[in-house]
């Protein structure tokens, strides 16, 4: 059965887009990320222009991000004051990045720019990634070097100082505020939510403890991903609503799935199989990028006011 | 065939010129296209007949039948090797060009029609290359438009042809595709006598959006911040839905 998209304007299958949401929702919840990097790159895959892509994956984001949050708060594993310095720096990052992405999509560029981002991004994290899963699944037998945390690095001597009560720390308010804009840029031209940059940032950078640091990003996530919403929305108007819907029904079911899946791996075979994924995805985006176009001119109907 | 003789709208097109010429009745399947959430195409029937007024002798006909869409400006890019990467380069601006355009006829254009009424009446590609457009490679852009919408089924060409019974019934087939824009469907049936178009009977095609797909839509560009607030409510309220259900489902 096909659907019509409204904004998107193309005619999809509708099992395609709710599989794809389960696909994704699967890969979600087995490895606990939030899959907004594999959603949207699939997306173009399909045929959505780049633009609807990513301005609706942040559209799902909200909703995705949206229960972790609550169980986070209910817990209280969520430090509020640091989630606030995060979330300034998101939103100014995210507002210029909406800013970056009207002006490229005017001049026919977004599309570029939006591949060479996930090509750098989605190499750089899945290489790493399976390096690393790889020497831990060949050095399973030796005892495992303890990795010590720098307890006084250069972000120590940075000024601003402020005092994070949930997190124990007393550190300058500019590393949490760069990373809330790298992560807002990203939000606005990827459509992530960032998670994939904020938790080691804020573990390695920040020095955050682990119990907090999921909690804390999602909350970020979730204004981030809304702001960056409506501001696609008022810039590009480029959400696809009944896209959004569709990607989360699936998305949904998709992770119910996946946690139970994910459970039953091992953690280095399941982040060795996500680096694969990944890795695969990056490759088929500069595959595309490289090979000699079939056709070498492309169409855009200029808005009418 | 009883109801495709009752779905036809007859209509007379007066002919100014000369009273005992032919003239053009015709109708078509449908005048409402409504673009709904499952909307994946259509296929719109014209039909008439040739009405001869002219008792002295069959005059040999041709008949060519016109639909364009609603007329938008376009910017095409052609993607140029950089750095070992395919990247846009050299946009081209083209003005009014059909968002739809579909070419029927019972013999070519150019083998029926004088060099002089081709110019005039811009029957089929003529009418994209009148543009007098002097950048570098234009009409390469022009052709490449073209060329992409007659693949995706936007532009047709002939696809099926016109079935000319007995010198004076005619039947033909437009299929309309699932990415149409919004607005009224231009749709001419020429009769063509001694290389000129004698008479023309034109009518129109509504193409419209209903429902959801109006709403959604039009709320999205006239009312963009409230479709954005909107839609994370609405992205909210199906994600704690699904997994409330679900959930409940499992118990």
């Amino acid at each position: 059965m096909q659907v019509y998209l409204p904004i998107a304007e193309v005619s999809v299958n509708i099992f395609l887009l709710i599989g794809l949401g389960t696909l994704v929702g699967i890969l979600s919840g087995m490895f606990g990320v939030g899959g907004g990097f594999l959603m949207t790159p699939l997306l173009f895959f399909i045929g959505i222009p780049p633009a609807v892509a990513v301005a609706t994956e942040a559209n799902q984001i909200v909703a995705s991000s949206f229960s972790g949050v609550l169980a986070h708060f209910k817990r209280r594993a969520v430090d509020l004051k640091m989630g606030i310095v995060l979330l300034i720096g998101g939103l100014l990052g995210a507002s210029v990045g909406v800013y970056v992405f009207k002006i490229l999509k005017e001049i026919g560029q977004v599309e570029l720019l939006v591949t060479l981002c996930y090509v750098v991004f989605l190499g750089i994290i899945g290489s790493l990634m399976f390096f690393e899963s790889l020497s831990a699944i060949t050095k399973q037998n030796r005892p495992q070097k303890n990795i010590k945390i720098k307890r006084h690095t250069w972000v120590h001597r940075l000024p601003l100082k402020m005092r994070f009560r949930t997190s124990n720390l007393y550190i300058s308010a500019i590393p949490p505020f760069v990373i809330g804009i790298v992560v807002g840029v990203l939000a606005a031209i990827m459509g992530v939510g960032g998670g994939f940059i904020m938790v080691p940032a804020m573990i390695y950078i920040i020095g955050m403890p682990t119990k907090v640091v999921i909690g804390t990003s999602l909350f970020q996530i979730i204004f981030v991903t809304a702001f960056t919403t409506i501001m696609h929305a008022t810039q590009n108007y480029s959400v696809d609503a009944l896209l959004a819907i569709l990607l989360i029904l699936g998305g949904v079911f998709g992770a119910q799935i996946g946690v139970r899946l994910g459970v039953k791996l091992k953690a280095e075979q399941l982040r060795i199989l996500l680096s694969m994924i990944v890795l695969c995805v990056c490759f088929k985006l500069v595959f595309d990028l490289l090979i000699t176009p079939d056709e070498y001119y492309s169409i855009m109907v200029d808005i009418q006011k | 065939m009883i109801r495709i003789i009752n779905l036809i709208l007859f209509t007379i097109v007066i002919n100014s010129t000369a009273q005992a010429n032919d003239l053009i009745v015709g109708g078509l399947s449908s005048k409402n296209i409504s673009i709904n959430t499952t909307f994946s195409g259509s296929d719109i029937f014209i039909f008439g007949s040739i009405k001869r007024n002219n008792n002295k002798e069959i005059i040999p006909s041709d008949i060519i039948i016109e639909v364009l869409g609603p007329k938008t400006n376009l910017t095409v890019r052609k993607k140029k090797k950089m750095f070992g990467i395919w990247v846009n380069s050299d946009p081209y601006k083209i003005i009014d060009s059909p968002s739809f355009y579909s070419l029927i006829y019972t013999d070519e254009p150019e083998n029926i029609l004088s060099d002089t009424q081709l110019a005039k009446t811009l029957i089929g590609k003529e009418q994209f290359f009148r543009s007098k457009n002097l950048q570098e490679g234009y009409f390469d852009a022009v052709n490449a438009n073209i060329r992409i919408k007659s693949k995706d089924g936007s532009y047709l060409f002939n696809n099926d042809p016109i079935t000319l019974k007995g010198e004076t019934l005619f039947s033909a087939r437009v299929s309309l595709p699932a990415n149409l824009t919004e607005g009224d469907y231009e749709t001419k049936i020429h009769l063509v006598q001694n290389n000129r178009i004698v008479t023309s009977y034109i009518d129109f095609i509504k193409v419209r959006k209903i429902g959801v797909e109006k709403w959604l839509y039009n709320t999205a560009h006239e009312e963009p911040l409230f479709y954005g607030i909107f839609s994370i409510f609405l992205a909210l309220f199906f994600g704690w839905g699904a997994s409330t259900l679900f959930r409940r489902f499992q118990k």
